[in-house]
């Protein structure tokens, strides 16, 4: 439960505007400073400014929130493991240049979303980030997965705008998941057709990490505690 | 490893042009995301997904004879003998689910192609697999949108394998196989003047 309130997060009020408070900030920083080495023109585009858009669908804004959470968890993820530099040199690349490109995902889908962008919850990669087997197999489950669950949004987003959006970073996650499984030793293409999968079946496995930690508080002023 | 020795590395050279190749497109592709325009041809309805099947179909048929071609000819070793054979496999598959989808063999086979010795000597064939594997993606990407939801399942499920097949290819040559964070979509005039380029059009 917890997990899926992480990731999808609505708030009807659309109070979740407020800019990203200090338990992101210091990340966030960082993502802006570092996308642009990834992505720039795309990225800028993806992220144009939210007055220029027609207004997302209810249904959409649903399906953007629960992809930035789940890109949120990929960058945090992917740059730990670069800051750490425990991994082999390999995997190290892996996560250096797919950390870049997840930043640029989580700078666009907070573009597209514009104001109706939740912030990022507190992740614990709880050691996953230093160990290169363990780290592995967390990132094929994560890139296969994020890949399957784009197809699936592909049919329910309403906007063939979004569509588009959603299309350009599908086979980007399909890239990374075939990159790492090389660098695994696993078939980087198993099947002539890859399916698609559930929501369900991605919060399951987001759950079963335990890596979120907190949510992203949407009444965060009237709760502030912190605490320790 | 075994395919250490026989996938040859590119050149620093090859490696910015294709980079800056892929940027160039990028841009047109990231506007055409930003400014949310609609679909490129009209709204989706069965005779255009017809249509665009018809067109992936004849994309289908120019990888899966590169890897036919490749792997009938036997002259690659190690991992790039096998990755013939898996991608070679999945391409086919690519072209009877595509074809199932139009109601049965289409019956042609669609132009004819010289590759030369891409399918033979082992860096040319990865330049070819690079360039046929992204021209693809590229092209499937940008027919997505043109869809019915009806298909989008079935293009995208095939689209996917061929950014594996990217991701995979271009490991092997050593090139990033991810050099950005998303794939620039392109029209079906886009890919005619790509497929043109690779100068394996007979």
């Amino acid at each position: 439960m917890a997990s899926e309130l992480t990731l999808e997060a609505v708030d009807q009020d659309g109070a979740i505007a407020e800019v990203l408070d200090e338990l992101t900030g210091g990340t966030r920083a960082d993502f802006l400073g570092k996308a642009v080495v990834g992505g720039s023109a795309l990225t800028a585009a993806l992220a144009a400014p939210a007055a220029a858009k027609q207004r997302n669908t209810a249904n959409d804004i649903a399906i953007l929130r629960f992809d930035l959470g789940l890109e949120y968890l990929q960058a945090d993820m992917y740059s730990e493991a670069e800051r750490l530099g425990r991994l082999k040199p390999r995997t190290l690349d892996w996560a250096r240049v797919v950390g870049a490109n997840e930043r640029a995902h989580v700078k666009a889908i907070r573009g597209l979303l514009g104001r109706d962008a939740i912030k990022s919850p507190k992740f614990n990669f709880r050691g996953v980030t230093e160990d290169d087997a363990v780290f592995t197999e967390t990132a094929v489950a994560f890139e296969d997965l994020t890949a399957a669950l784009l197809k699936t949004q592909a049919t329910q987003v309403d906007s063939r705008g979004i569509l588009a959006a959603l299309v350009s970073l599908h086979s980007v996650e399909a890239r990374h998941a075939a990159w790492i499984r090389h660098i695994a030793g696993i078939v980087p293409a198993a099947d002539a057709i890859d399916e698609p999968t559930s929501k369900a079946k991605v919060v399951r496995l987001v759950r079963s990490t335990k890596f979120v930690t907190s949510t992203p508080r949407t009444k965060a002023r009237r709760k502030p505690r912190y605490t320790g | 490893m075994e395919w250490d020795s026989v996938s040859p590395r590119l050149t620093r050279a090859q490696v910015v042009a294709r980079g800056t190749a892929a940027a160039g497109a990028l841009t047109a592709g990231g506007l055409l995301i930003g400014g949310l325009p609609g679909p490129s041809l009209s709204q989706p309805s069965a005779a255009q997904d017809e249509r665009v099947l018809e067109w992936l179909l004849e994309v289908e048929q120019l990888e899966a004879r590169l890897y036919t071609e490749a792997e009938q000819r036997g002259a690659l070793r190690g991992e790039l003998g096998e990755l013939a054979k898996v991608v070679g496999d999945q391409e086919r598959a690519h072209v009877a689910a595509l074809e199932r989808a139009l109601g049965g063999a289409s019956g042609s086979k669609g132009p004819a192609f010289d590759f030369g010795e891409a399918t033979t000597d082992p860096r040319q064939f990865l330049e070819a697999a690079i360039e046929v594997e992204e021209l693809s993606l590229a092209a499937f990407n940008g027919q997505v949108p043109n869809l019915t939801d009806r298909r989008i399942l079935l293009v995208m499920g095939i689209a996917s394998v061929e950014a594996r097949h990217v991701g995979w290819v271009r490991d092997l040559a050593r090139l990033n196989p991810a050099p950005q964070p998303a794939d620039a979509p392109a029209t079906q005039a886009q890919t005619r003047a790509a497929i043109k380029d690779t100068g394996f059009t007979a």
